[in-house]
């Protein structure tokens, strides 16, 4: 079971620190309690094993006792970003058929309204009805009914429908995760991770398992702040530092981070988005280390990582598989590709789904005999270097979360004055994604209108932040919209 | 430097960044405009006013009030100037 990684450690060093949340400090021994704690009340709330609880909360202890305290009860975790609007936090309570949330008191007024017959339960801010500090010793007993192959979380994959695909990965399949790449990059109990990147979003949880399972100490920020993160890294002698390339371009323009001292940083990776190779240069010039690209999705765990000893030579590569996971390059016709041919990838791995939840036709194309058809095109060099080329999903991405266009465009057509809408993703000069929209209206709509439209329908990041009115959206000959012409 | 200058510039700033391509007043809400609607593009914001004026900002200082319209964003540069 998951939460094993954590006994073990308690084993080792009981006195270890585990997490660090800005003045408050855990030992893996505090964690254990605090989960023992947690588990036993959210048993007593009613949750039982099978459940679905959605987790709704930011970067906090909270969050990260939350998801060993459900799985610990043998109910499936439901990692939700705190960022979302009531009516996307209503869908995903939807899409998982969760019966409990777990949320904070900061967050009450998008929880305040959810789906009828949704227990929500308060376990961080001032009206908790549990309380994080208590030190009393619980003795929860694990629920021994709990198999590996048993569902530990629900993830989400952003697709080009309009409604995300559930992906339900099982207690085998993340401790195979935390194995795979902690066996690769060669982590150990004395490095300090920071995550200012949010923890519900799997390239996040899949680092925060991975080291705790090899009893490192991490820290949370809740929200990124330059400050913030250049001063935890210099102050606490940060070692390894997962972002997204968006954090990477801004850190490297950061006036105040230059000329400081990252003696401890061994290990800084980029994930979530296609990092450029100007940002990562700029990144090494204020930082003097290399962000090291991770390639994974919400249906594997990490793919690869690139760790090359000659990284100036491969800096656009996403790596080599890490340990137990198989990469092929195919053609449409399914036949494997030689070296630096383009091709689908498609990826063979133990951590992995091997379906969607009630998505029988979906699963069918996606996952074919024991591999994911990820979708991504791209290519391996002769020594097995993976370069992601192009994709052949639509999705928009947007500081490493991807936004499905069909879902902005469905919303903005809930507008009566629009009558087509597309959206796409655009880049700026740093090669960061954007979203823009094309709209065909009836009246004499402005920009602004649209934005004010969204707001409060769609999470901030999926509304547009360019807006062009047409006369007409191109199409082919058949009607299908030719977004290519509008790039 | 003075105020129109500083609301120019600003303007100019915010014509750069986010394609509404409308006129913007000094009093027009810049949420509708696309700037403060998330986090990543306030930050490139911060960013760009940053090199724009040579400042240094700490962006847990950038309320929403701030960034409310050219008026608000020119009183905070003002002070910082």
């Amino acid at each position: 079971m998951i939460s094993n990684i954590l006994y073990e450690n308690i084993d080792k060093n009981e006195n270890r620190t585990a997490l660090v949340e800005g003045d408050y400090r855990l030992s893996y021994s505090d964690l254990c309690r605090i989960i023992n704690s947690l588990s036993d009340y959210l048993l007593r709330s009613g949750i039982k094993k099978g459940d679905k609880v959605c987790l709704y909360l930011p970067n906090s202890a909270e969050f990260v006792a939350g998801f060993f305290s459900i799985t610990s009860i043998g109910a499936v975790c439901v990692p939700v970003n705190a960022k979302y609007k009531t009516s996307e936090l209503k869908q995903y309570i939807s899409y998982s058929d969760a019966n409990f949330l777990l949320s904070s008191t900061g967050l009450l007024e998008v929880t305040g309204n959810i789906n009828p017959g949704v227990k929500t339960i308060v376990i961080k801010g001032e009206s908790a009805s549990w309380d994080i500090t208590n030190k009393e010793e619980i003795n929860f007993e694990i629920n021994e009914s709990i198999t590996e192959e048993d569902k530990a979380i629900y993830l989400f994959s952003t697709g080009s429908t309009g409604v995300p695909k559930c992906i339900a990965r099982s207690h085998k399949n993340l401790l195979a995760l935390a194995e795979n790449h902690t066996s690769t990059v060669g982590w150990d109990s004395s490095d300090k991770i920071l995550f200012v990147i949010p923890i519900s979003h799997t390239y996040a949880f899949g680092n925060l398992i991975s080291a705790l399972k090899i009893g490192a100490t991490i820290y949370l920020i809740e929200d990124f702040n330059r400050k913030a993160v250049v001063d935890t890294i210099v102050d606490e002698k940060i070692t390894i530092f997962p972002a997204v390339p968006f954090m990477l371009d801004i850190l490297s323009k950061y006036q105040a981070a230059k000329g400081r001292k990252y003696n401890n940083l061994k290990h800084v990776i980029s994930a979530g988005a296609p990092l450029s190779e100007t940002i990562s240069r700029e990144y090494f010039n204020t930082f003097g280390i290399y962000p090291r690209q991770l390639y994974g999705s919400s249906e594997t765990g990490v793919i690869s990582i690139n760790m090359a000893e000659e990284i100036e030579k491969k800096i656009q590569s996403v790596g080599r598989p890490v340990n137990n996971v198989e990469v092929k390059i195919v053609d449409e016709e399914n036949k494997i590709l030689d070296s630096d041919q383009p091709g689908e990838i498609i990826v063979k791995s133990p951590s992995m789904t091997d379906s969607y939840e009630n998505l029988p036709v979906e699963s069918g194309k996606a996952f074919r005999d024991g591999y994911y058809y990820t979708g991504d095109i791209g290519k391996k060099d002769a020594e097995g270097y993976i370069y992601i080329t192009g994709r052949k999903k639509l999705f928009i991405n947007i500081s490493g979360q991807k936004v499905d266009p069909t879902e902005v465009e469905n919303v903005i057509l809930l507008n009566e004055n629009v009558s087509e809408a597309v959206v796409i993703g655009r880049k700026n000069k740093s090669g960061i994604e954007y979203v823009a929209a094309y709209i065909v209206s009836k009246e004499n709509l402005k920009g602004s209108d649209i934005i004010e439209f969204c707001r409060d329908k769609i999470s901030d990041i999926k509304i547009p932040t360019a807006i062009s009115f047409v006369d007409e959206i191109p199409k082919s000959p058949t009607g299908k919209i030719l977004r290519e012409k509008l790039k | 430097m003075d105020t129109d200058s500083i609301k120019k510039r600003i303007r100019n700033l915010i014509n750069d960044k986010f394609e509404i391509n409308e006129e913007i007043s000094d009093t027009d809400y810049l949420v509708n405009f696309g700037l403060g609607v998330d986090s990543v593009s306030s930050l490139e914001f911060v960013v760009a006013l940053e090199k724009e004026y040579g400042l240094e900002i700490d962006e847990s200082e950038i309320t929403p009030d701030i960034l409310k319209n050219i008026n608000s964003i020119s009183d905070y540069v003002s002070k910082k100037l």
